[in-house]
């Protein structure tokens, strides 16, 4: 008398005995309802039980070439980056308490998880200098998706969004995908010489048909935008201005787009804490201007009282969801990422106010570093050395940057991301990303490697 | 600290404020790198852009950081405390081992621009879920990119949105019916298309007439959930298919339910032609308290060409990511889908294999069932029909006395439980709906059982929840008031 698996609590007679309690012989009984005819009645062919110890020699198997099993040194951002993260917090964000439970719907018995999103969602506003946070959005390129939508829904009688080629190319592809049904028409605004979105195009593509604009700082090239003109230019025309991300920790030495009237301003939260995974799961940061609290997408979390007069959290507005309100919703949205919105909730308060500056101010130090180290090779010409980055940056190298990449790879090193990957003309560009996990000679080794092979 | 010291404590369940009221200048929870480089200016490197209000994170000690959450977790309920019976959610133990593996070395440092030779297992693992998930839906293919159910729809609903650009036609109806989830409207209109109604007959599923009397040629696509969020089998449901496809119209399953089915039915083999999932309901990946989730997307032939970019494929004996799809509906998201969590799946699926799949399944339904049996005298089971995996009450028999749905679920959780679904569907009034799921054993159900009966027995309708950390929530003062962040000021 068995469980059938040790996720599934039943004995075979514990089966029996649940089934004498329903009246039915079999679980046949039960499946009464389903025509005989559409039963599926062959093995599901996806293989033979395992236990933990064969999925582990399985999954080591799998895999023996990845970046962690190979030691291997990197030097990718591009939208995921590597920062440090305290113990504490991966430890802390395994609590069942935390990693077990459902949406807050039942406030009296979700405190925990709320008063969590209460902080979060101040932490994200202190940082991008807004008015409101939501409680977190899929990832950087679907909240900004979202935001897309949110202005077009208070502008509505305009349809024409402008985006700048700087925000990351595959947030700009998302974007394209959730306005094909909607019709609205999404023009990009060229880069500069100087690898800033160029003022003179947004200057003539500002009409009176425009919705909203999109300015990524750091931008996809690691250059700082010139977010002052940029807001300006875009409030005297009446559209409203989208500000995105990707890199919230250049948070510590940058301005906010919230500082220059930002009325919607979007990002990516990986950068606290978060691991790289492969790509997500990842935090959408989203944020807007008090007056337009209930345009925006998803669930926000407010502070109350309970019967006895104590301070309590609950979810609020939830008027704007799609719950309650189905096909007017402001969103279809019917999560966040809350496992990944306390993730980061940890780490902002483990890395607190002066860490925050200091983390950014490392990444500064090293990444200049490294543009020298570069540069004094004589194999690597730095792209846009007028304008001011953060933590990337793109070098010119001699020859083809995918090639030379392929190259670096096999020698255990990822130098920076070909920029042909995201614009295939750009053959020589290679963006590179040093943050505070890099030391000097790792900088030293990427820089050996440069004069080596390019 | 004026927060602090009107309660200190309650037995265990420590009081704890917000960190920023913790915050003194000077105190940090964990140490910076020295710097090994020259150092910059950075004020003078960024001029007017450089950034003088520093953002007002909290100053604390590493203990306290640990101990704020520690006590904050306290005052959660979670799957990993007792049974959490909420009806179309789904909500299992989370085995740790799919979490262990997730959050290993190997899976948390891969970046997704790695060069493709350092990457070839994590696409192993992406393709192997498509395959395991294509065989037990039975559908031609699978995405893996959507972030959540609810996104996992958009994408199904854009593919169909594409597919009518591409026979140059723009009908706009999707009939879905009135047992449906919140978010199918609310994906419909983002996608372009409106939602009109249909009914559910009085035996809690739709029926074929409805459907056909329903099919204007505006009409592109049926919505259902299936089962449907009744608990019952739609058994009309190949008969839709072939209304639709008829009409080159399109079945769209919300699979959403589909713990109860694995090795049982399968929707490819009832003429389903879009499905999306949740891979936190069926194949265990956590709530995490509300995400992260993922939503992979099932398709019949005929929407395959419009699949989400970019897909993983064999190209020889190596692993490619494939972006050259012309009739793509191109990105729903940067990167590959919310990898992490489809590691934990495919670790689910690993470890029970097919008999185990099987066996998900049927007790899900025996448990559902069983809690069926010994209820029904309890509460009023408003629609009979043959239940699989979850079962609706309401308050018909309890509601004179002053026990209504709400009261019942409130003071569940004074028996330390989390209530069951309520008010959903809509088509059944003060609906009280209840999955208990294949990991509950005997003595949690009956855990379950007997606090409904003490509750209804005893006919308190006095205030609830009252054994608890916060009492009932004042919802109304929040939205009213709307305090969405810490007030520095107060």
């Amino acid at each position: 008398m068995t469980n059938p698996h040790h996720f599934i609590p039943n004995t075979d007679s514990d089966r029996q005995d649940l089934l004498k309690v329903i009246g039915a012989k079999s679980v046949e009984d039960l499946l009464k309802g389903i025509p005989s005819e559409l039963r599926f009645t062959k093995d599901l062919d996806v293989g033979s039980p395992m236990s933990e110890l064969e999925i582990n020699q399985h999954f080591r198997k799998l895999m023996k070439n990845s970046r962690q099993t190979q030691q291997t040194l990197s030097f990718l951002g591009a939208g995921v980056y590597d920062h440090m993260c305290p113990a504490a917090v991966n430890q802390l964000t395994l609590r069942g308490e935390f990693l077990t439970t459902y949406t807050p719907y039942q406030p009296e018995m979700a405190q925990g998880t709320l008063q969590a999103l209460f902080e979060f969602q101040t932490h994200i506003t202190e940082l991008f200098g807004m008015d409101v946070a939501m409680a977190s959005h899929y990832d950087g390129s679907t909240a900004l998706a979202e935001a897309v939508i949110m202005a077009l829904r208070i502008q509505s009688d305009r349809k024409r969004v402008l985006i700048s080629q700087g925000v990351h190319p595959e947030y700009i592809e998302v974007a394209k995908t959730y306005l094909a049904n909607l019709g609205a028409e999404l023009t990009i605004i060229p880069l500069a010489q100087d690898g800033r979105t160029s003022v003179d195009a947004l200057k003539s593509l500002l009409k009176e048909d425009v919705a909203s604009v999109i300015v990524q700082t750091p931008n996809v090239m690691g250059c700082v935008e010139e977010q002052d003109v940029i807001a300006d230019l875009t409030k005297k025309s009446g559209a409203l201005y989208i500000g995105n991300v990707a890199e919230p920790l250049s948070l510590g030495v940058l301005n906010p787009p919230g500082y220059y009237g930002a009325d919607i301003v979007t990002g990516e939260g990986q950068s606290f804490g978060i691991p790289a995974a492969f790509g997500g799961p990842f935090l959408g940061l989203f944020t807007a201007k008090q007056d337009y609290v209930r345009q925006m997408p998803g669930r926000l979390c407010g502070e109350t009282i309970d019967a006895k007069g104590r301070r309590s959290y609950t979810l609020t507005l939830s008027t704007r969801e799609q719950h309650i309100r189905r096909e007017k919703a402001t969103s279809n949205i019917c999560s966040n990422q809350n496992l990944m919105m306390l993730w980061s909730t940890i780490w902002l308060s483990m890395i607190g106010k002066k860490g925050f500056s200091e983390l950014a101010e490392l990444n500064l130090a090293k990444s200049e570093y490294a543009k020298e180290a570069l540069q004094a090779t004589g194999k690597a010409a730095l792209r846009y050395s007028k304008t001011p980055t953060f933590n990337e940056f793109v070098v010119d190298i001699k020859g083809d940057a995918a090639e030379f990449v392929k190259k670096a790879a096999a020698q255990g090193i990822a130098p920076g991301v070909p920029l042909s990957r995201f614009f295939a003309n750009d053959k020589t560009g290679l963006l590179v990303c040093v943050t505070e996990t890099k030391m000097r000679e790792d900088i030293d080794a990427l820089a050996t490697l440069v004069k080596n092979l390019g | 600290m004026e927060f602090m010291n009107k309660s200190t404590s309650n037995g265990v369940l420590l009081e704890e404020p917000t960190l920023f009221e913790r915050s003194r200048p000077g105190a940090r929870g964990t140490s910076i790198p020295t710097c090994d480089v020259p150092k910059i200016n950075a004020s003078a490197k960024f001029g007017n852009a450089f950034r003088k209000n520093t953002a007002r994170l909290p100053e604390v000690s590493e203990t306290e950081v640990v101990r704020h959450f520690s006590r904050l977790s306290t005052w959660n309920y979670a799957v990993d405390f007792g049974i959490f019976p909420l009806g179309s959610c789904t909500m299992k133990y989370n085995p740790r081992h799919n979490e262990e593996i997730a959050r290993s070395g190997e899976i948390s440092n891969a970046h997704p621009y790695d060069p493709e030779e350092w990457t070839q297992g994590h696409m192993a693992i992406i393709h192997d879920l498509t395959e395991d998930l294509k065989k037990i839906l039975g559908m031609e293919d699978v995405s893996l990119q959507a972030c959540a159910g609810a996104h996992g729809e958009y994408t199904g609903l854009a593919m169909i949105a594409a597919y009518e650009r591409s026979k140059n036609r723009n009908r706009r109806t999707i009939l879905a019916p009135d047992t449906s989830h919140g978010t199918n409207p609310a994906s419909a209109a983002m996608a372009g298309f409106r939602i009109q109604q249909i009914v559910t007959g009085e035996d809690g599923v739709l029926h074929p007439d409805t459907v056909r009397a329903a099919m204007t040629d505006d009409v592109v696509c049926l919505m259902i959930t299936n089962p449907n969020t009744i608990g019952f089998f739609e058994k009309n449901v190949k008969e839709f298919a072939e209304i639709l496809r008829a009409k080159d119209a399109f079945l769209y399953i919300d699979g959403a339910n589909l713990n109860a089915i694995m090795g049982i039915v399968r929707p490819g083999d009832f003429g389903c032609d879009v499905i999306q999932l949740n891979l936190h309901k069926t194949f265990s990946t956590p709530h995490g308290g509300g995400g992260p989730g993922s939503g992979p997307v099932g398709v019949s032939s005929r929407l395959v060409p419009f699949l989400p970019i970019p897909r993983v494929e064999k190209a020889g004996n190596k692993f490619v990511m494939q972006y050259n799809k012309p009739q793509t509906i191109g990105r729903v998201k940067a990167f590959f889908g919310n990898y992490g969590v489809m590691v934990r799946a495919w670790a689910y699926i690993k470890s029970l294999g097919s008999e185990g799949l099987r066996a998900v399944s049927e007790n899900a339904i025996i448990n559902a069932n069983y809690l069926k049996a010994k209820l029904s005298n309890v509460l009023a089971v408003p629609l009979q029909n043959a239940n699989l995996h979850e079962i609706i009450f309401n308050d018909n028999a309890t509601k004179v006395g002053g026990l209504d749905t709400t009261k019942i679920a409130k003071r569940l959780i004074d028996y330390g439980m989390h209530p069951p679904t309520m008010h959903f569907p809509l088509c059944v009034k003060n609906a009280i709906m209840v999955e208990p799921t294949e990991t509950e054993d005997r003595t949690e159900l009956d855990r379950f059982v007997n606090a409904v009966k003490e509750i209804v027995s005893s006919g308190d309708t006095g205030a609830a929840p009252v054994r608890v950390f916060r009492e009932k929530i004042d919802e109304a003062k929040a939205a009213r008031e709307l305090k969405l962040k810490y007030n520095f000021n107060r």
